[in-house]
């Protein structure tokens, strides 16, 4: 037995896990520094630092000092920016590899801070960028609008250049033709063989027609040979004509068609006009709706890893740091395996006395029963009267999903805010109010929304920087005296495919003030589009109407020696 | 690493009882299929350090199968996903869960189930088959291998050297 054992090796373990222990306390500020780091660049596609993370082991508790999330879309701000975040875990539980945290204090949030060196991730999601419609300025210089048109390669006008290429062909082919059909010659001539045999026969009777007998069937042969040929080319004329007449009419049709896409893209945008507002605040909403979803697509899954199902009946999550599946048993001690009952969150004091709290943090929504709870309230801020945020993301059940925020600012102060139109013009809304009420339900993927923007006491002014014109001048002049209005915001849809409309009171303003402007000077472009494309239009099919005259007389001559030609057989005898 | 194989060459070419190889190398697949810092480990270690295993054939056994693990992963997912998810497993995988041992060692993980399952069970062949194949080694192979350049360039390193050294002193004390 003994030369199985050695009693040092005893010793030699409890040194391993002596000096596993050592250095891992050592280490621990560190590690759990990089987790934290490691952790939450994987969740957000962006840098996330801390400045110092310490642990301590009685109570159990961690304290992180700094602790900075970059936003991805925005590489050179954060969207966190947190002074300080204290964790007090359960130990014993920490032991079953449940993380119980009692309370979760997160102290100095900042949020959109500038940062010194870009967050950027390389390989991350790339950022969340709106393609917006393009908001078409009206075209006031006429004589520049001709000679664009003029430049333009329409699609009709190229039909009418392969119709007259057709006809070019057509006219080769025929030509061809020509030199094995008879001519009003080979007609005379066969008219000059007939008038002799019959009369040789008329003269001469039965001696007569016993020696023409084989000059009949000749010429009869000859005859009905060229007839043939005659019907044959005849159908084939037919059918070139009409072929050609039928792409004639389709190039004159495409021309209309020509017309209307100019006009779509030379006259004023009608719907823009009708619905201004939608590009007057698209940065405000659909950027940021789109964001505001990028985001909550990167952190739902979090909420719900341990809904993955797995065969026979079971459920797993998949761990962040870990390969494989966690898959769930039955526990005999009902709590998740990450918990935090409570997070308070206080924001930093330049924003005013702003307090909140976020309740059941789990993953494992189905072992607590909770929903996660948002609440975040603040009075008498420096930047609003109030703030109000109520929230709930619920995954209790698999089959209900419901998350819902409800965001309510009272009387927020306007910083100058710029929204730009397009590149040559954006307009500034300075000083005055906002309140701001949002309620975005998201149940099972689906988008229930109801946004309301009032803005009061504000001062508009605009800046654009394009040639004159009457219609953006007009607008200007109009926005110059609004001082109030509001703004609706509807999302329809799901997570993955949702429009955002955007209404606002500013519309019909806009509209009434400068709908006759536009419309005269669209009636304008119109014309002139009209005008330059019959134009075009008008030369090519006078080409092609005389070309065609020319094929229809050719078929003409080909009818009348037919038509001779086939009068002489009935004479024969 | 040089200086593991060294120490290898010369346990396999030595007096060295097989059985106290192999078992190193089949503890050293159950460390190595396994994730390191988990509660079985500990034990094994603990079992490795008292009992009388070979500690270079663990440590270069350990070491082969971790190189495993990283193509042998998946495969052990979808092993442990079988298990873990098999109707028969269900009390044993409750009771396992509760149990603080099995449930710090994240018994409940599929890469885990699946390599620890694959380790356990091959743990008696492998030692069949391991001692089988010293034996085999040792009356076959091992003068050609003596022999060969590597082999004597691995003899002839200064960590050989010196470990041949203190294992001296070592043997005196």
């Amino acid at each position: 037995m003994k030369k199985w054992i050695r009693w040092w090796g005893i010793a030699a373990f409890i040194a391993i896990i002596l000096i596993g222990i050592i250095i891992w306390y050592l280490l621990a500020d560190k590690i759990i520094a990089n987790k934290i780091e490691e952790s939450g660049e994987y969740i957000f596609g962006a840098k996330v630092e801390v400045n110092q993370a310490d642990l301590t082991l009685f109570p159990l508790s961690v304290n992180v000092n700094g602790l900075r999330v970059a936003n991805p879309n925005s590489p050179m701000k954060n969207l966190l920016d947190i002074d300080k975040v204290l964790i007090y875990a359960d130990r014993e539980k920490l032991l079953e590899r449940k993380l119980i945290i009692s309370d979760f204090i997160v102290d100095g949030i900042k949020l959109n801070t500038d940062r010194k060196t870009s967050g950027e991730i390389k390989g991350a999601d790339s950022y969340y960028q709106h393609v917006y419609d393009e908001f078409v300025l009206p075209i006031l210089d006429l004589s520049n609008l001709k000679s664009l048109i003029e430049k333009e390669e329409l699609p009709s006008l190229k039909s009418f250049n392969y119709v007259i290429e057709d006809i070019e062909r057509v006219k080769t082919e025929w030509e061809y033709s020509y030199q094995s059909l008879p001519t009003m010659d080979d007609v005379h001539q066969y008219q000059k063989r007939t008038n002799i045999i019959t009369q040789d026969i008329q003269k001469n009777k039965i001696k007569g027609l016993l020696t023409h007998g084989s000059d009949i069937k000749l010429l009869k042969d000859e005859i009905e040979r060229d007839i043939a040929n005659l019907r044959s080319n005849k159908k084939t004329m037919e059918v070139d004509i009409d072929s050609l007449q039928t792409k004639k009419s389709r190039a004159i049709s495409s021309v209309i068609s020509d017309i209307n896409n100019l006009k779509d893209k030379y006259t004023f945008d009608f719907k823009g006009i009708n619905n201004f507002s939608k590009y007057f605040f698209k940065e405000e909403f659909v950027q940021r709706i789109g964001e505001s979803f990028q985001f909550y697509d990167k952190l739902h899954p979090y909420f719900q890893v341990a809904y993955t199902e797995l065969r026979n009946g079971y459920i797993g999550n998949e761990p962040i740091l870990y390969e494989g599946i966690d898959v769930q048993f039955a526990d005999f001690d009902v709590q998740p395996s990450f918990l935090i009952e409570s997070a308070k969150l206080i924001m930093d004091p330049s924003y005013g006395d702003i307090t909140g709290e976020l309740k059941n943090i789990t993953n494992e929504q189905n072992v607590t029963g909770l929903p996660i709870i948002i609440n975040f309230n603040g009075k008498n801020l420096d930047f609003a009267e109030s703030v109000n945020i109520g929230g709930m993301i619920s995954r209790v059940k698999l089959d209900n999903k419901i998350d819902s925020i409800s965001i309510e600012i009272n009387k927020q102060k306007i910083k100058q805010t710029r929204f730009a139109i397009n590149k040559d013009w954006s307009i500034n809304i300075n000083d005055g109010l906002t309140s701001k009420n949002i309620d975005v339900k998201i149940a099972n993927g689906n988008i229930k929304s109801k946004i309301h923007f009032e803005y009061n006491d504000v001062s508009i002014n605009s800046d654009y920087r394009g040639e004159k014109n009457i219609i953006i001048s007009t607008i200007n002049s109009l926005l110059l005296g609004i001082s109030d209005f509001y703004i609706d915001v509807n999302i329809t849809g799901n997570i993955d495919d949702y429009d955002i409309s955007i209404r606002s009171d500013l519309d019909n303003r806009i509209n009434n003030s400068v709908t006759s402007l536009v419309q005269t000077e669209a009636n304008k472009v119109k014309s002139i589009i009209n005008d330059v494309v019959n134009e075009k239009k008008k030369i090519l099919v006078q080409q092609i109407e005389l070309e065609l005259e020319k094929l229809t007389f050719d078929l003409a001559n080909v009818e009348d020696i037919l038509n001779k030609i086939k009068k002489i057989i009935p004479k024969l005898p | 690493m040089i200086r593991q194989l060294a120490k290898l060459l010369r346990v396999l070419n030595s007096e060295t009882a097989p059985i106290n190889i192999s078992l190193a190398v089949c503890f050293g697949m159950v460390v190595g299929f396994t994730q390191i810092w988990s509660a079985h480990n500990l034990v094994i270690l603990l079992f490795v350090l008292f009992f009388r295993v070979n500690l270079s054939a663990f440590l270069v056994g350990t070491i082969v199968f971790k190189s495993l693990l990283f193509i042998l992963s998946n495969i052990f997912h979808q092993i442990g996903l079988t298990i873990l998810t098999a109707d028969f497993y269900r009390d044993i995988g409750t009771y396992l869960y509760n149990n603080t041992f099995w449930k710090f060692d994240r018994i409940n993980n599929t890469v885990m189930a699946g390599s620890l399952a694959v380790s356990v069970i091959g743990f008696l062949p492998m030692l069949f088959i391991s001692n089988f194949l010293i034996k085999k080694y040792r009356k076959h192979i091992l003068e050609y291998v003596r022999k060969t350049k590597i082999a004597k360039v691995l003899m002839s390193s200064n960590f050989y050297y010196y470990y041949k050294k203190i294992s001296r002193i070592r043997d005196a004390l």
